[in-house]
């Protein structure tokens, strides 16, 4: 072997060592720790509403050489859930003689597991064009912040939930002492 | 030389005739490259290679993915009124495994996939249940409350993460299916567990209490809550 091609084979060697190094420093280290406390609830929830929702996922096929004969894809996804309104017990005040009762708000959107159904359209056998598990959750996700959204923004059923929180208490507290003389007023 | 090359030489244009020989040097060259590559087998093979190769590269660079559109139809079907009071919360964050199952008893436990997921639980009572006893002359007022239950249970369909020990589960969509059996594992472990419906029950005696403030402050009852077991 000559001496130039000794050399070159040095060269060779420490440029894939140097590659080597550098592919091991660029790895990323993000650790999350995310602690999550017990905690007293103090919810009364007074009226429940039953939704059903359906999403549609489309999605088109890529452009480009990786993504040469895919196919268009569609899911639907169908299922049930509820909402429940009610008043945070903790926001109750006491001015004097009379209980402040708080606004009604959306406790929770809970969506039921037991009456998920879903169907998609069929893949292309040569490229596929698979519709991910990230996209099935902003779909479900996005579903029920609708439900959401539309309650919050209904100021009738939140007025009807607030004056049923006030009736429960008003009665719960007349019941241990009728001659209460409390009045009850909304927040 | 032809006449046109003649006219060119006779207009005495110097700079002309040096880009003609320049041009002529080039075309020489370009021809001497072409028969050393042609010549080659081996040369003509990586410079195929190389084309093909520049060409793929440039192929998956400029490709995109397909966009993504959701659609979403949502009706309110059902309106019920209820009375639920939740006075504990509990995060909840567990590992599912999903057995396969079993053609023998003897036969070892395989599992179809791991599943990682958070999720929470709510316990309470329904307030309308609870009992309300005064004693006659004196201060105190008993308060009876109904079982505690969950109230309220779910699993965050964002934090679920899986790991297929058999790749034919990992299907589209199976994460649907893997949501239903978490929720029921995660039911199932905070309802054998005593220790959770303890601690509600101090939660919800505090709760009362605090319902019953204005009374107790006004009046100076004495409250005692009790509840069923």
């Amino acid at each position: 072997m000559s001496t130039k091609e000794k050399n070159m084979k040095k060269v060779l060697v420490q440029v894939i060592c140097m590659l080597c190094l550098l592919s091991s420093c660029t790895g990323k280290n993000n650790s999350k720790v995310d602690i999550k406390s017990l905690g007293f609830a103090r919810e009364l929830a007074v009226v429940e509403y039953r939704f059903n929702n359906v999403a549609i996922i489309s999605q088109s096929k890529g452009e480009g050489l990786t993504h040469l004969l895919e196919k268009d894809r569609a899911m639907f996804i169908e299922y049930e859930g509820t909402i429940k309104l009610g008043i945070d017990t903790t926001e109750l005040i006491q001015d004097g003689g009379v209980i402040k009762i708080p606004k009604a708000k959306v406790l929770a959107v809970l969506d039921d597991p037991d009456t998920y159904q879903y169907v998609a359209s069929k893949d292309s056998f040569f490229n596929k064009n698979k519709i991910e598990d990230k996209t099935i959750k902003d779909a479900i996700r996005q579903a029920n912040d609708k439900q959401k959204a539309y309650m919050v923004g209904n100021e009738d059923e939140m007025n009807k939930a607030q004056e049923l929180a006030e009736m429960y208490i008003r009665e719960f507290i007349d019941s241990v002492d009728k001659d209460n003389g409390f009045k009850y007023k909304k927040q | 030389m032809n006449v046109i090359d003649q006219e060119v030489y006779m207009n005495n244009d110097g700079k002309n005739q040096k880009v003609k020989e320049g041009m002529e040097e080039k075309v020489k060259k370009a021809e001497s490259f072409l028969k050393t590559l042609f010549a080659s087998k081996r040369l003509l093979i990586v410079t195929a290679l190389v084309i093909v190769a520049i060409i793929f590269f440039i192929g998956v660079i400029t490709s995109k993915s397909g966009k993504t559109k959701t659609d979403v139809y949502s009706v309110l079907v059902d309106k019920k009124v209820i009375s639920e009071l939740s006075t504990m919360y509990i995060p909840y964050s567990s590992i599912y495994k999903a057995e396969e199952p079993k053609k023998k008893e003897t036969d070892k436990t395989k599992y179809k996939y791991y599943a990682s997921y958070e999720g929470y639980v709510k316990l309470g009572i329904d307030f309308k249940k609870a009992k309300i006893e005064e004693k006659i002359n004196t201060n105190e007022v008993y308060i009876k409350l109904p079982m505690m239950r969950i109230t309220e249970q779910y699993v965050n369909m964002d934090s679920i993460n899986i790991i297929f020990e058999d790749k034919k589960y990992d299907k589209e969509g199976y994460i649907i299916e893997v949501k239903k059996e978490c929720q029921k594992d995660m039911s199932k472990k905070i309802t054998d567990n005593a220790r959770f419906y303890s601690m509600a029950k101090e939660s919800t005696i505090a709760t009362i209490n605090h319902l019953l403030e204005p009374l107790i402050k006004k009046k100076n009852k004495k409250i005692i809550v009790e509840i069923e077991q």
